[in-house]
């Protein structure tokens, strides 16, 4: 397809936007504002740095706020000491926030502002003016940046211009005050003015940001055409509508699907995180049927290993870690093994995504049963859980657990369950506007303040009711005493409740006036649970969080990287690298009543997952717009099942877990008593102590081959297990190649490798140890150890 | 494209594949960048001092007001419960808890000036890690990825490896071929150490392994057409792979019980003694730079009762027992030995006997591989507030163990995406803290 800049559209939707800002060029500002325009600068010019003035105290005595989060008291800071002579109304060019740093007074800072900028030029005028400040006249109620989105050749290049809407129904153009990043410079470069230069071929962003607002320009570049046509698979659905879209804007040409094999290979590790089993590899390959594809996605999506992987993945989101739960230290990993159960046995019912997040973020331990009932309850489950992993927990309406968190010195900070709870459930990294405006997202530390506030009323501990119950249970334990009925122990109880009284913020303490707010949205009412007014918010069509993060983290699942990635962070400043797709899928996944299978169907239905690894036409140099698969590392506990599936053989995890558990069914982040905690490290299952989702290692590591090629559980299983039973069973060497090849790795083995494999086997002085060389091989080759 | 100024220490050229540089990736430079880089190539470069570097990390943010920087006279709220005591080294005092090290001063530099501005754990940490800021564009490598980039491996040997818990380790834009070797830990018993023994298990010769590693070899191939990284990377982490079992390096070197008693004895039986000893060994097995991760030093409550009941002693008697070792091999000329946290503490001490995050005055210490020995760079003002001479930040002091092993701050790496990057965004060397620079502070 041609390639042709949308220039000319441009130039017209750019004609009443400032020039490029140079030397005597000044953009047009006809009053100038301390907010609008004097503060930003502030920002631009770096004096607001953590490093600098921005420092929490000042820097030679002089302190503006960080980042510029507080333009009252930096008016203040400026203007509010006459003595300070930092503004000297009659005399602009004495003032000192010119004169210092322009240099013509000792500045430790050097030159900031040379008196010939353009900057210095409005600063001034807002002195000479008077030095005025009205508060709030520069609140940022919408940024826009023009063009949003936009195709460039290479060796293009195109200035961005940025309007602001205020909240007081005034725009202005805000480019000169802006800050431009760009998110890929392969792709697209920026400069401090705004002016874009296209590089290289690809589909990136570009952030520009004013006032704590950022917003996004989506720029084109389209590869080299490729020779002939190519024309793609026809749209499967939604998703190849917007990804041939994508591709055909970049000029590229789309792989051809999958072999058989390798689709039923691919979609079995990722639903099910192990490998298919050796007949339903037969099975599938000999159907002739057309619609065997989708019969075996049906299929897998119906197996109740779905779930156990879903319910693996929800304790990572979740920071399922038994470091933070209550004593005894022997009922954590039954803790665990209960969290792991409660999440796997709803997503094995496929329970709506907005009821699980409900039964999670509104939990209590009593959940509507009364004192009695929960005590009753929950003194059998607490005695049960001393001699079995066997619980009825997950019969539970709501998972407590997620709130049954002690810290390492008491109760756990209300604003560590606020960023845990921002990352699990929006998808957004709150974590720095704890402390101080967030410096690449809207967030302030009021927000934070705010959505903090609607958790500090949970409780975890002994409640008065829970107290009373206690003693009376005693009471009837003491009264009854001889008298022949045996009570179970008492165990020591607490219980996650809703208490009258806030918890005090630390961090954000600061902030602690903040009326319980979500996050971006409104105050909440909180005469009961404000929990319950946030979810309502949260589960509403248009929330613009919700649905997108755990649509978001369904594709991470699938292609290996989400839309947005890191999945936990889509900041303003984080772009989707589709953000059409985004929408429609959460649009889809709203619509269709937040049912987590169908979208993974549309997923696994799609030509884009479908596609083969190997490259045609232009498409080998792309590795983001999903022209062609990708090769992916195996997830930790994927690799350990996948063996033992290939292996016929299991691992033993250890005493905090059942036994004949596979690796997705271990439910603690960590283990005692076996190795396999190493193993889970190296190979990079996450440890769950931060409070994101980002204790994964991405990618492979050296540890990985050598734990394939040299772990002595693992070459004692090579010549255990299925090896062992074929060889017992007789069968002649091209019937246990055969075979082997299936099991691992989910294909008919060629003329080729049969012949050279066969001929390694007849050569070797014992048969056994020939197939255990030849397994050895297999399990070591990277079509084994990756997904493609 | 890069040459390799630590090739003269290796033993063999590295078997690197260098990426690529597309005029893409040069055009993506900052106007500051390219000029930063353009400035510097006339420039001869300064020949390697050192070759190797052992990082000890007392994460959590150690309180060196107590330990290198003490402020006897300071107001009570400030100067803590620990006294100061006389070293090795006329006119430089520490903490009274560290008697080995204050016998050891000879053979270190304290850098009493080490300021920035992240008071935050995890930022910091990759901060001081990675000697660069955290940025939201670019995931900066940690110092040990970027050496095993720049320096290569030994045969049979990781160039990079950890030992214990090492936050922010990671090799960023890189990509994962240069993610450190991490070893989850050295037990003081042989059995302990089962899961991280490296090695060809009993009954499994190398032999065995070549005959197998030849069948493999032979029959993967389905992959070579993909277009993808990961099969390459995987590739170079096999034939690495191989290259560690047969030589059985690592393995050895973490076998710490082969070292007489006595030595064992001076290291302390410690996890930290234990790890000291094990990173020195890994270094001699031919590793390039090996991080240590210790202690949790975030002591915002019983600040002086754990310091002078379990992280100093262990502290002093593993690192004084290092740098003494280093010293009586002969090592420590070429090892450079840094120990740093990724800030201070507050010099007021809070209401539970506690300091709480402090990063604008910190000391970080120095020693071995061309650094100066026995002397106290920079100082800091009468309370331990700010530096009050010789201001340096945690890239500055990166950038001199970068610019010992022969790179300067402007030498690019490419990333994995074909993006040069400068290896120091910010930081210089600090020339006063080594061989040729004069001394100031």
């Amino acid at each position: 397809m041609p390639i042709r800049p949308s220039v000319i559209a441009l130039v017209v939707a750019l004609a009443n936007v400032a020039p490029m800002l140079r030397g005597e060029e000044r953009p047009n500002v006809a009053n100038v504002d301390f907010e609008r325009h004097v503060s930003v600068l502030f920002r631009r010019l770096g004096c607001n740095a953590g490093a600098c003035h921005g420092s929490f105290e000042g820097q030679g005595g002089f302190r503006l706020s960080l980042f510029g989060q507080s333009p009252a008291n930096d008016f203040t800071a400026i203007t509010g000491d006459i003595k300070t002579r930092r503004v000297v109304v009659d005399a602009p060019d004495e003032s000192l926030i010119l004169a210092k740093p322009s240099q013509r007074v000792d500045h430790e800072g050097g030159l900031r502002l040379p008196k010939d900028s353009w900057e210095y030029a409005i600063i001034r005028r807002w002195i000479a003016d008077g030095a005025r400040y009205t508060a709030n006249r520069g609140h940022v109620h919408r940024l826009v940046v023009e063009p949003a989105s936009v195709r460039l050749a290479p060796g293009d290049s195109l200035p961005l211009s940025v309007v602001a809407q205020f909240a007081d129904g005034t725009s202005e153009t805000t480019t000169a005050f802006s800050e431009f990043r760009p998110t890929d410079e392969t792709v697209v470069t920026v400069d401090a003015d705004g002016r874009v230069a296209a590089v290289g071929p690809g589909y990136t962003s570009i952030i520009a940001s004013y006032r704590g607002m950022f917003v996004h320009a989506s720029i084109v570049v389209p590869f080299p055409p490729a020779d002939g046509p190519s024309p793609h698979l026809s749209p499967a659905n939604l998703i190849d509508e917007e990804i041939d879209g994508r591709l055909d804007l970049l000029s590229l040409a789309s792989s051809p699907s999958s072999s058989d094999a390798e689709f039923l290979r691919r979609a079995t590790l990722d639903v099910l995180g192990t490998l298919p089993n050796v007949g339903d590899v037969r099975d599938f390959l000999a159907d002739d049927d057309l619609d065997k594809r989708a019969r075996a996605t049906d299929r897998l999506l119906a197996h109740p290993r779905r779930a156990t992987v879903w319910a693996a993945k929800m304790c990572d989101v979740t920071a399922c870690n038994v470091d933070t739960m209550e004593s005894p230290a022997a009922l954590r990993p039954k803790r665990a093994k209960m969290w792991h159960d409660w999440f796997r046995h709803r997503f094995a019912e496929n329970v709506r995504y907005d009821e699980i997040a409900r039964a999670v973020l509104c939990a209590t331990s009593r959940g509507g049963e009364t004192i009695e009932r929960w005590v009753e309850d929950e003194i059998r489950r607490e005695n049960g859980a001393l001699v079995s992993f066997e619980s009825d927990y997950c019969q539970r309406r709501e998972l407590d657990l997620y709130w049954r968190r002690i810290g390492a010195d008491g109760p756990t900070p209300i604003e560590d369950f606020a960023e845990l709870t921002a990352s699990a459930f929006l998808g957004l990294r709150l974590h720095c506007a704890r402390c101080h405006h967030h410096p690449y997202d809207r967030w302030s530390q009021r927000d934070f303040a705010g959505f903090a506030q609607i958790l500090s009323r949970v409780r975890f501990d002994s409640s008065t009711e829970l107290r009373s119950e206690i003693n009376r249970q005693l009471e009837i334990r003491r009264q009854n005493r001889g008298s022949g009925v045996t009570y179970p122990p008492l165990p020591r109880l607490q219980e996650v409740y809703l208490s009258a009284s806030r918890r005090p913020l630390v961090d954000a303490a600061a902030e602690a006036s903040a009326l319980p707010t979500a996050p971006g949205g409104p105050v909440l009412d909180d005469s009961s649970d404000a929990r319950n007014s946030f979810t309502d918010w949260l589960v509403q069509p248009n929330n613009p969080y919700f649905a997108k993060s755990f649509v978001n983290r369904i594709w991470a699942k699938y292609f290996g990287a989400g839309l947005v990635e890191p999945v936990d962070d889509m900041s303003a400043s984080n772009p989707s690298r589709h953000p059409s797709l985004l929408d429609r899928l959460a649009a889809e996944f709203v619509r269709c009543g937040y049912d987590i299978a169908h979208i993974e169907r549309l997923i696994l239905n799609s030509n884009a997952y479908q596609r083969s690894t190997r490259s045609v036409a232009n498409n080998g140099a792309d590795s983001r717009a999903f022209s062609h698969a990708s090769v992916r590392p195996l997830p930790a506990e994927t690799l350990i099942d996948a063996l033992n599936t290939a292996l016929e053989t299991m691992d033993d995890f250890g005493p905090d877990v059942p036994g004949g558990s596979t690796a997705y069914d271990v439910a603690p982040n960590r283990l005692n008593g076996t190795d396999l905690d190493t193993v889970f490290r190296f190979l990079g299952r996450p440890d769950r102590r931060s409070l994101c989702d980002c204790d994964r290692a991405l990618g492979p590591s050296i540890r990985q081959p050598i734990y394939l090629m040299s772990d002595p559980r693992v070459i004692a299983k090579i010549s255990q297990g299925r090896l062992a039973r074929l060889l017992a069973e007789g069968s002649d060497n091209r019937t246990i190649l055969t075979e082997l090849y299936l099991a691992t790795l989910s294909r008919f083995p060629d003329e080729d490798e049969l012949a050279y494999l066969d001929s390694q086997v007849s050569a070797a002085s014992d048969r056994s140890a020939g197939f255990t060389d030849v397994l050895w091989g297999i399990i070591n080759t990277r079509e084994f150890s990756t997904n493609h | 494209m890069f040459p390799s100024t630590c090739q003269r220490w290796s033993h063999r050229p590295s078997r690197r594949i260098f990426l690529r540089v597309g005029t893409a990736g040069l055009a993506g430079l900052s106007l500051n960048e390219a000029l930063r880089l353009k400035s510097e190539e006339p420039v001869a470069q300064k020949a390697p001092q050192a070759a190797n570097v052992i990082m000890v990390f007392l994460t959590g943010g150690p309180s060196t007001i107590d330990m290198w920087d003490m402020k006897p006279d300071a107001p009570d709220a400030i100067r803590g419960e620990f006294k100061p005591r006389e070293t090795s080294v006329a006119g430089i005092q520490i903490c009274e808890h560290m008697p080995h090290v204050a016998q050891a001063m000879k053979l270190l530099t304290l850098v009493r000036s080490v300021s920035h501005t992240i008071a935050e754990h995890t930022q910091g940490q990759s901060y001081v890690m990675t000697g660069n800021a955290p940025s939201p564009s670019v995931a900066y490598p940690s110092l040990g990825s970027l050496t095993a980039k720049l320096c290569g491996s030994n045969r049979g040997m990781p160039a990079y490896a950890t030992l214990g818990n090492v936050p922010a380790r990671a090799a960023g834009d890189l990509g994962t071929a240069f993610d450190p070797f991490a070893i989850a830990g050295v037990g003081e018993q042989a059995e302990k150490r089962a899961a991280d023994t490296i090695g060809l298990p009993d009954g499994f010769t190398a032999e065995d392994l070549a005959r197998r590693v030849a069948i493999r070899n032979r029959i993967d191939r389905r992959l070579d057409g993909a277009s993808s990284d990961l099969p390459a990377q995987l590739d170079r982490f096999q034939s690495e792979a191989v290259d560690i079992l047969l030589s059985d390096k690592v393995n050895q070197a973490l076998c710490v019980e082969k070292e007489p008693e006595s030595v064992r004895d001076t290291y302390g039986r410690s996890s930290f003694g234990l790890h000291a000893l094990a990173a020195r060994r890994l270094i001699e097995a031919g590793a390039r730079f090996v991080t240590i991760g210790f202690g949790d030093w975030d002591t915002h409550a019983n600040n002086f009762t754990r310091l002078r009941q379990t992280l100093l002693p262990q502290l002093d008697q593993g690192l004084a027992a290092l740098l003494t070792d280093l010293q009586d091999r002969g090592k420590l000329d070429e090892t450079i030995v840094y120990c740093t946290g990724e800030f201070g503490r507050t010099p007021g001490v809070n209401s539970t006997s506690g300091r709480d995050h402090w990063a604008r005055a910190m000391t970080s210490l120095v020693a071995g591989g061309g650094f100066h020995r026995g002397r106290a760079y920079g100082s800091t003002d009468s309370e331990g507030f700010e530096p009050a001479s010789g201001r340096c930040s945690p890239d500055d002091l990166s950038a001199t163990i970068l610019e010992q092993l022969g790179f300067p701050p402007s030498h690019a790496v490419s990333t994995r995406s074909g993006r040069p990057i400068p290896i120091f965004k910010k930081g210089n060397p600090v020339a006063a803290l080594t061989g040729s620079g004069a001394e100031t502070g």
